[in-house]
């Protein structure tokens, strides 16, 4: 894929939950636009921790600069908030609204047009379940809801904390097929333990491991047999 | 005794942090009121009653509390001894509602009314008794249904009686220990999967018409029982408190605002974003909340606020006189002020780190607004000019209030 502009850097950062004890401990990341980048790491790796300090739900961090389209930001600067979106990995918020109405909120909430709504209810195979509490959908079926609104909202910068996980391999494929034309709309940043799933979606591939991005696949080198091979050595 | 250890150590923490920080702020409460010589006579009745009232409702909030299953999950999936399970939940539930919750409130008692030490040992143990018989009642209703509730209500009210028109402690101290022996029968034959709900019963539920936000509220409150059974002890305290204030004729105009401050206590409703930590992380991600979501909180806070004041102030015009233009105002002004400040805290410092429901809901953040209230409330028997000061700062509250509550860098760290 060719560069375009950069839209996300973050130079430097190092955070922590206990001061002292970094769990991220200097790390620089940038991503450009429409891209796509798989993140992937051993457990505790930081993966979760670096996804939530960009959605601005970590105080416990400083950064030598964080940029967006070049300009300095915060991660909760509220333009910033406007412009990305992030899929936790367990997710059981607003369990009494009904898929429409967490849809509707957010929508409210991010002043947009959901866009392809019943497309991706059909590709998720989740009509059944749209006027349903969401406390009372499965795990598979919360997640599909989450994955629905963030793909719904396009933001500029979607973040996936392990969206794959406890989904059915047909929305698993739906889900690729997703990520692949978010393109036009934004960048994904993405983490999972699937290396395939990686491998399938991402123009680079990064590996977080004991908090700093340790190495990074590009183009030809983004093969799942490849990235197993060296990361053995 | 395993079953036991392992919850042990998941409420009160690996080196028992909790019990220990719980005993010490009983020494504090203790010693602190008894040092500053404070003495107020409680009857014995009250002291019982509060021991078991208090620490049985504890208890079922703990039985009841949602987030059990998270707790049990594992526990439930291994093999273990029925009777090992039972202990380890009733003892490890019993041991953390009355360390950290009960032993509190009674040292509180015990400073101001200095019973002798029999008495205090009995208040102890009717505490710990009645959170076992909560247990049992627990196990009669999940297993008998009908005529669970009905053996429940029986034996509650034989041991209510016992407290409150017993001739002697013998008979108050003898109806306990017989409650503790059937209690610990029925514990015995019950099924210890009782305490392991499913609330989620079905994954293909019943579908709903399409609401905003305020539906969203509504739909909380309706599913949790504790927030309804709050309310309604409200909407009965506000009845009530005319009739306790009634010996005090000319105390009127004191007692009636520090009323209005005293029933904004609704707890579980103003810690509705610490109740639901997933939503508050979601909350925090998305923009414009202080708007979409914490202005409505408030909106609603505000409406439950004014019908329980509105309830007080019809009860005191029936019991205690008219009550006119200037009544409503503070209505309006405690109800706004008191909404203003909950969904403050609730969103500035939301109460993150509980373990079960009642750290949440015996969270001492929840006496400082109906205090701050209160204090508000004497300040206005002082002179009318009070009210309209109020009102004018209120205003100025409502025209600060999206830039109070907007703005990065002040929001309560997480870990």
């Amino acid at each position: 894929m060719m560069k375009t502009e950069e839209l996300l850097s973050i130079k430097n950062i190092k955070i922590w939950y206990t001061e002292g004890k970094p769990v991220i401990k200097d790390l620089s990341i940038g991503l450009y636009a429409n891209e796509i980048v798989g993140l992937i790491g051993l457990n505790g790796a930081g993966k979760t921790t670096m996804m939530k300090t960009i959605s601005g739900l970590l105080s416990g961090f400083e950064a030598k600069e964080i940029r967006w389209k070049g300009k300095e930001t915060r991660f909760r600067d509220k333009d910033f908030k406007k412009k990305r979106f992030i899929v936790f990995a367990e997710d059981s918020s607003f369990g009494y609204f009904t898929f429409r109405e967490y849809l509707k909120y957010a929508c409210g909430s991010y002043g947009v047009k959901a866009e392809n709504v019943e497309e991706m209810v059909e590709g998720f195979h989740f009509g059944e379940y749209t006027d349903v509490l969401m406390k009372e959908l499965s795990t598979g079926n919360r997640k599909k809801a989450g994955l629905i609104v963030a793909f719904a909202l396009h933001p500029e910068f979607l973040l996936l904390d392990e969206p794959v996980n406890g989904l059915d391999f047909q929305s698993t494929e739906y889900l690729y097929r997703l990520i692949n034309d978010y393109r036009k709309y934004g960048s994904v940043l993405f983490s999972s333990h699937i290396l395939e799933s990686i491998c399938l979606t991402s123009d680079r591939v990064m590996v977080l491991e004991e908090g700093k991005i340790d190495k990074v696949f590009e183009g030809e080198s983004i093969n799942a047999e490849v990235i197993r091979e060296v990361l053995k050595q | 005794m395993r079953v036991f250890s392992v919850l042990a150590k998941q409420l009160f923490g690996a080196d028992f942090k909790k019990a220990k920080n719980a005993l010490f702020i009983s020494v504090i409460i203790f010693s602190s009121i008894f040092g500053s010589g404070a003495q107020m006579a409680i009857a014995q009745k009250v002291l019982f009653l509060t021991a078991s009232v208090f620490s049985a409702g504890i208890m079922m909030q703990m039985l009841t509390s949602k987030h059990n299953d998270e707790m049990f999950l594992g526990l439930f999936s291994l093999p273990f001894e029925a009777a090992d399970c039972k202990i380890g939940v009733v003892g490890s539930f019993t041991l953390y509602a009355v360390l950290t919750k009960s032993l509190p409130v009674l040292m509180l008692f015990f400073a101001l009314s200095r019973p002798d030490p029999v008495q205090v040992a009995l208040a102890l143990v009717f505490a710990v008794a009645a959170c076992i018989q909560m247990a049992a009642w627990f196990c009669l209703l999940h297993s008998a249904k009908v005529l669970g509730v009905l053996a429940d209500l029986l034996w509650i009210a034989a041991l209510l009686c016992s407290i409150l028109f017993a001739p002697n402690l013998y008979i108050t101290a003898g109806a306990m220990a017989a409650g503790l022996i059937l209690a610990c029968i029925v514990l015995a034959v019950s099924d210890p999967y009782v305490f392991y709900r499913q609330y989620s019963s079905s994954h293909a539920g019943r579908k709903h018409h399409a609401g905003g936000i305020f539906a969203y509220f509504f739909r909380i409150m309706r599913s949790n029982a504790s927030y309804v059974t709050n309310s309604i002890f409200l909407c009965a305290l506000a009845v009530f408190l005319p009739f306790l204030t009634k010996q005090f004729e000319d105390a009127g105009s004191f007692f009636l605002p520090v009323g209005l401050g005293l029933l904004l206590l609704n707890t579980p409703l103003c810690t509705m974003i610490s109740y639901d930590r997933d939503t508050e992380e979601v909350l925090r991600m998305m923009p414009g909340q202080e708007t979409a979501y914490v202005l409505k909180y408030n909106l609603f806070i505000f409406v439950f606020d004014v019908l329980i004041e509105l309830v007080y102030l019809v009860a005191w015009h029936f019991i205690r006189g008219a009550v006119g233009v200037t009544e409503l105002i503070w209505v309006l002004l405690f109800s706004l002020q008191g909404s203003i400040f909950c969904s403050f805290l609730e969103w500035r410092f939301p109460i993150l780190n509980w373990k079960t429901d009642p750290d949440l809901w015996h969270h001492p953040r929840k006496y400082i607004v109906p205090g701050v209230m209160m204090v508000f409330g004497g300040l206005l028997s002082l002179s009318p000019l009070v009210t309209w000061i109020w009102a004018g700062v209120l205003v100025l509250e409502m025209i600060a209030y999206p830039y109070i509550m907007m703005g990065d860098g002040r929001m309560p760290a997480r870990s």
